[in-house]
C-alpha cells in the first residue's frame, strides 16, 4: 500500500472516530468499556495505519457497539489492506445481519462460506439470515451443518433449527421433533428441548409420545407435582379422563406428603389450586359422560 | 580400568539425572476444584507433558487410599471423584498412575456439600471483575484471607471479567491461577460467570478459553434443571439455590432465548430456602456503567429480574461497574432509575441489625415479590468511579473489595470487605421469622361484577376478590379458585394466589354464547366463599354496554 493510501485511511479513520466522539453515531447503546477499547485501537491505528488486523478489531468493536456504518467502513479498510483476511467477510456479514439488512447479508455470507464451508459461526449467521428471508429449509440445512461440526453444540441452536422447520408447516413438524431428539441425545435431557417437543407432539395429537417425554422431565425434577399436572392435562386432551383423574389425584397426594413449609409456599399453593381446578373439571366431564350414557 | 568404570558410573548417574529432569512432569495450572456436590467433585489440573490422570483421596491425610483414574493421555486433567459422603472433608493428591505431582498435605482438601435441602452455616466469597492480575487484586484477596482465617470458604463465585482484557489462556493463568488464588482453588469449588472481557468482544470467533478452563454443570448434576450448556447453569448448596445467567452473549439475552425458558423451569422446580442469582451485567448501577443506557443491563433488568422476583429471588449479584453498590429491599422496579417509586422499595432501611434492622421476608423458601437485594460487586481488581447515585442503592462506593456471605438457616449476613480488610458495608436478611400472620377468615368481592360486552370479547376489568383475616387485614399467599358456573367463556387463570394486598383476580373472555354468565371465586372454609360475579354477553350489534359497575361489599368492622 502506498503512503498516500495509508494517510487517507488514517485521516478517514480519525474523522470517523471524531464523529463518534461527538456523538453523531450515538445509538443509545452507550458502552463505556467498548468506547475505551475503540479509542485504544484508534490510537494504535494512528501509530500503524497499515495493520489490517487493527481495522478488523475496531470493526468488531463498532459492530458490538451497534455502529453499523463505522463497522462496515473498518471492515472495508481491513479488506483493502489485506485481501486474504477472510474473517473480515464474516465480520461484514454479521454486521449486516445484526443491522437487519438481510438481503445484503446473504451474498456476503455466501461468499465467506464458499471459502470456509464448515465455519460454524458463519453457518449459524447465514442460517439466521435465511430465516429472516423466509428460506427456512435452507436455514435448517445450515443449522444442521453447524451442529454437526460443533464440538459443543448449544440447546439454542437445536431450538432455532426446530423453529425454522416448524414455520414451514405441519407436515414438517415430525422432522422438527426428530431434530430436537438429536439434541436430547447429544446434550442430555434438557427441559428447553423437551418442552418444545412436547408442545409439538400434543399439537400432532401424539399423546403417548408427549406423555413419555413428560416422564423423562419429571424424573429429574424435584417438583414432580407440576409435571403430573401437565401429564394430566395431556391425558385430558387425549380424552383419557380416568387416567387424567388418577394423575391429578397422585399430584395432590404428593403435595400432601410435603413438609408444612413447602406445602405453604406460594408456588405450591398455586399449583395445588390449578390441580384441584383441573381435577374438578375432569370429574365434571366424566359425570356428564356417565349421564349421557 | 578403574577410570573406565568411574566414567561409566558417572555417565549413568548423569543420564539418570538428565532423564529425570527431561521427563519430569510439572503441574502448570491448579489443582482446582469444580462442580462440588454432596456426593462428587471435579478435580482439574494441567501438566506440561501428557500423562494419564489420578486423584488419590481419603478422609485421613495419611491414608489417601481411594483413587479416581482416567487413562487418557492428556495435559488437561479433568477427574470426577464420585461416591462421596455429604458434608465430609477429604484430603487429596493429584498426579498420574506413576507419580504424585501435588497434594497429599494439609492444604489440599475439599469439603463436600451438605445434603441438598439441609441447612448448614455456609460461607461464600464473591469476587467481581477481579481479573487485573495485579497487586490491587492481591490486596483484595489478602484482606479476605485475613478476614476468614481458619473459617473454611464453602464456595466462591467470580462475577465475570475474571481475566483482563480478553480472557485469553495466558491472561487467565496470571489473573486466576499463578500467584493469585491458588490457596483457595485447591480447597473450594469455584463457580464463575462469563464477563464481557472473558468472551473478548474481539474478532476471534469460536469458543472462548473460559469454557475450556472451567467445568460447569450442564446436566443438572449439582442440582437445578439441566441447561444443556455451560453458558448458564444452576446448582444447590444445602438450602441455597444458585442461578448463573449469561448476560454477555447477546443471542442468549434475546427475548425468545432458551435461557429464559430454562430459567422459568428451573425456578418452578426450586424449593430451597434461599435463591441467589448472579451474572456479569448488573440490572441497577450508576458506576462506571449506567443501567439506564446499556443494552446488556437493560435486557437483564427487563427479562431476568421479573422472572426471578416472581419466583422469590433473595439476592442478585453483578459486577461490570468497578464499584460497590448495594440496594434496599426492592421489588418490581423494571424501568429506568427515574421511574423508581416508593412502591418499589419494600424496606427502605439500611438492613443492618444495629441500624434500621435486618430486612425481613415473610416466607422461608421461594415466595413471589417479597423483595430482593441487588449488589454490584465489581471492584475486586480495580475501581473506575461513576456518579454512584442510583436511587435504589443504600450505599455506593468507589472502593476495592470483595463480598462475603454467611448463610445460616433463615439468616443471611453480607459483608463488603475493602482491600485493607475494613468492613465497609453489612446487611442482613431474615426469612420466615417475622410476625406470624393471622389466618384467613373471609373472602370478599372487590370489583369486576356486573360487566357486559359483546360475545367473543374480553371484559375490560378483572374479577377481583380479597382474602382477609379476622381483623380485616389482607392475607397473602392464599390460592383462590375461579370457576365458570354459567355460560360459555374462558378465564385468564382458574387459580390465582393472593399477593401481599390479599387480592387475587382473573379476567373473563366470552365465547360465542349470549346471555348471563357467572363466575365463582372460592377458598374452602372462608366466610363469604364462594363469591359470585355476574356478567352479560351481548350480540355484537346490541347497544354498547353500560359502564361497568364496581361493587364493594362492606364487611363488619371495615
Amino acid at each position: 500500500m502506498s503512503t498516500a493510501t495509508g494517510k487517507i485511511i488514517s485521516i478517514t479513520s480519525a474523522f470517523m472516530c471524531f464523529l463518534h466522539y461527538l456523538g453523531f453515531y450515538s445509538n443509545g447503546y452507550s458502552h463505556g468499556a467498548l468506547q475505551e477499547q475503540i479509542m485504544e485501537v484508534t490510537k494504535e491505528i494512528e501509530q500503524d495505519s497499515t495493520d489490517a488486523l487493527l481495522y478488523l478489531k475496531r470493526g468488531e468493536l463498532y459492530r458490538y457497539h451497534r455502529d453499523w456504518d463505522l463497522a462496515l467502513s473498518d471492515f472495508d479498510l481491513a479488506s483493502r489492506l489485506d485481501a486474504n483476511l477472510d474473517i473480515v467477510v464474516l465480520g461484514r456479514g454479521k454486521t449486516l445481519f445484526e443491522a437487519g439488512w438481510y438481503e445484503r447479508a446473504k451474498p456476503v455470507l455466501d461468499h465467506f462460506l464458499l471459502k470456509s464451508p464448515n465455519h460454524i459461526e458463519g453457518l449459524l449467521t447465514r442460517a439466521r439470515v435465511l430465516r429472516h428471508l423466509g428460506q427456512n429449509l435452507a436455514a435448517a440445512v445450515d443449522y444442521t451443518q453447524a451442529l454437526a461440526g460443533s464440538h459443543e453444540p448449544r440447546p439454542e441452536h437445536y431450538i432455532e433449527r426446530a423453529q425454522a422447520i416448524i414455520t414451514e408447516g405441519r407436515e414438517y413438524w415430525p422432522a422438527a421433533i426428530s431434530g430436537l431428539d438429536e439434541g436430547l441425545e447429544k446434550l442430555g435431557q434438557i427441559v428447553t428441548l423437551q418442552l418444545l417437543a412436547i408442545d409439538l407432539e400434543v399439537k400432532l395429537k401424539q399423546y403417548d409420545g408427549a406423555i413419555a417425554r413428560i416422564a423423562q422431565v419429571e424424573s429429574q425434577s424435584p417438583r414432580k407435582e407440576k409435571w403430573l399436572l401437565r401429564r394430566g392435562q395431556i391425558l385430558t386432551a387425549a380424552g383419557r379422563l380416568g387416567k387424567a383423574q388418577a394423575c391429578y389425584g397422585e399430584a395432590l397426594s404428593r403435595i400432601e406428603t410435603l413438609t408444612s413449609r413447602k406445602r405453604n409456599l406460594q408456588s405450591t399453593l398455586r399449583l395445588e389450586g390449578e390441580i384441584r381446578a383441573a381435577l374438578a373439571e375432569v370429574v365434571r366431564r366424566r359425570s356428564m359422560e356417565t349421564k349421557n350414557g | 580400568m578403574v577410570d573406565h568404570r568411574r566414567f561409566t558410573t558417572l555417565a549413568l548417574v548423569f543420564l539418570a539425572l538428565f532423564t529425570q529432569v527431561a521427563f519430569a512432569q510439572r503441574v502448570t495450572r491448579g489443582p482446582y476444584l469444580q462442580v462440588g456436590t454432596d456426593h462428587s467433585i471435579i478435580v482439574r489440573w494441567q501438566t506440561d507433558k501428557v500423562t494419564d490422570s489420578r486423584v488419590s483421596y481419603g478422609t485421613l491425610k495419611s491414608s489417601l487410599s481411594l483413587t479416581a483414574n482416567d487413562s487418557e493421555q492428556t495435559k488437561e486433567h479433568i477427574v470426577r471423584v464420585g461416591g462421596l459422603s455429604p458434608d465430609t472433608r477429604y484430603f487429596y493428591s493429584v498426579g498420574s498412575s506413576s507419580t504424585v505431582l501435588a497434594g497429599g498435605d494439609d492444604a489440599h482438601f475439599f469439603l463436600t456439600s451438605p445434603t441438598p435441602g439441609t441447612s448448614k452455616p455456609t460461607r461464600i466469597w464473591i469476587l467481581g471483575d477481579s481479573g487485573t492480575a495485579d497487586n490491587k487484586a492481591r490486596a483484595v484477596r489478602d484482606a479476605y484471607y485475613q478476614f476468614t482465617g481458619n473459617r473454611h470458604t464453602d464456595l466462591w463465585l467470580m462475577l465475570g471479567d475474571n481475566a483482563y482484557s480478553k480472557g485469553s489462556v495466558s491472561e487467565y493463568q496470571k489473573a486466576v491461577f499463578e500467584d493469585m488464588y491458588e490457596a483457595m482453588l485447591i480447597k473450594s469449588s469455584l463457580w464463575p460467570t462469563l464477563g464481557n472481557h472473558d468472551d473478548g468482544t474481539s474478532s476471534s470467533p469460536g469458543p472462548y478459553p473460559y469454557y475450556d478452563i472451567f467445568t460447569l454443570p450442564k446436566s443438572g448434576e449439582a442440582g437445578g434443571m439441566p441447561s444443556g450448556t455451560e453458558a448458564y447453569y444452576a446448582f444447590d448448596y444445602g438450602n441455597i439455590h444458585f442461578i448463573c445467567l449469561n448476560s454477555s452473549t447477546r443471542n442468549l439475552r434475546g427475548e425468545t432465548s432458551a435461557m429464559w425458558t430454562w430459567l422459568d423451569e428451573d425456578l418452578a422446580s426450586n424449593d430451597k430456602d434461599w435463591t441467589i442469582a448472579f451474572w456479569h451485567h448488573p440490572p441497577y448501577t450508576k458506576g462506571s456503567h449506567d443501567s439506564d443506557k446499556e443494552s446488556e443491563l437493560l435486557d437483564m433488568r427487563e427479562r431476568a429480574v421479573p422472572r426471578l422476583e416472581a419466583s422469590g429471588v433473595d439476592l442478585v449479584l453483578g459486577g461490570h461497574s468497578h464499584s460497590y453498590e448495594r440496594s434496599f429491599l426492592l421489588d418490581s422496579h423494571y424501568g429506568k432509575s427515574g421511574s423508581l417509586s416508593d412502591s418499589h422499595i419494600l424496606d427502605g432501611g439500611d438492613g443492618r441489625d444495629g441500624g434500621d434492622g435486618a430486612y425481613e421476608k415473610q416466607t422461608l423458601g421461594p415466595a413471589a415479590h417479597e423483595g430482593a437485594v441487588y449488589l454490584v460487586n465489581g471492584s475486586s481488581g480495580k475501581t473506575s468511579g461513576g456518579s454512584l447515585d442510583h436511587p435504589v442503592m443504600v450505599t455506593s462506593m468507589n472502593e476495592l473489595g470483595s463480598l462475603v456471605l454467611d448463610i445460616d438457616d433463615n439468616r443471611l449476613d453480607a459483608t463488603f470487605l475493602d482491600d485493607r480488610g475494613d468492613v465497609r458495608d453489612t446487611f442482613t436478611v431474615i426469612k420466615g421469622s417475622t410476625t406470624p400472620r393471622d389466618p384467613a377468615t373471609q373472602l370478599v368481592l372487590v370489583s369486576g361484577d356486573g360487566q357486559s360486552g359483546p360475545v367473543g370479547s374480553t371484559l375490560p376489568q378483572p374479577f377481583v376478590v380479597e382474602v382477609r383475616d379476622q381483623n380485616n387485614r389482607p392475607v397473602g399467599s392464599v390460592a383462590v379458585t375461579f370457576r365458570i358456573t354459567r355460560g360459555d367463556a374462558t378465564l385468564s387463570s382458574s387459580t390465582s394466589v393472593t399477593g401481599a394486598n390479599g387480592r387475587a383476580s382473573t379476567v373473563l373472555t366470552f365465547g360465542s354464547e349470549t346471555g348471563e354468565h357467572t363466575v365463582t371465586a372460592s377458598v374452602s372454609g372462608l366466610a363469604g366463599s364462594p363469591v359470585t360475579f355476574h356478567s352479560d354477553a351481548l350480540q355484537e350489534n346490541d347497544p354498547p354496554p353500560a359502564p361497568p359497575v364496581n361493587v364493594r361489599i362492606q364487611v363488619a368492622g371495615e
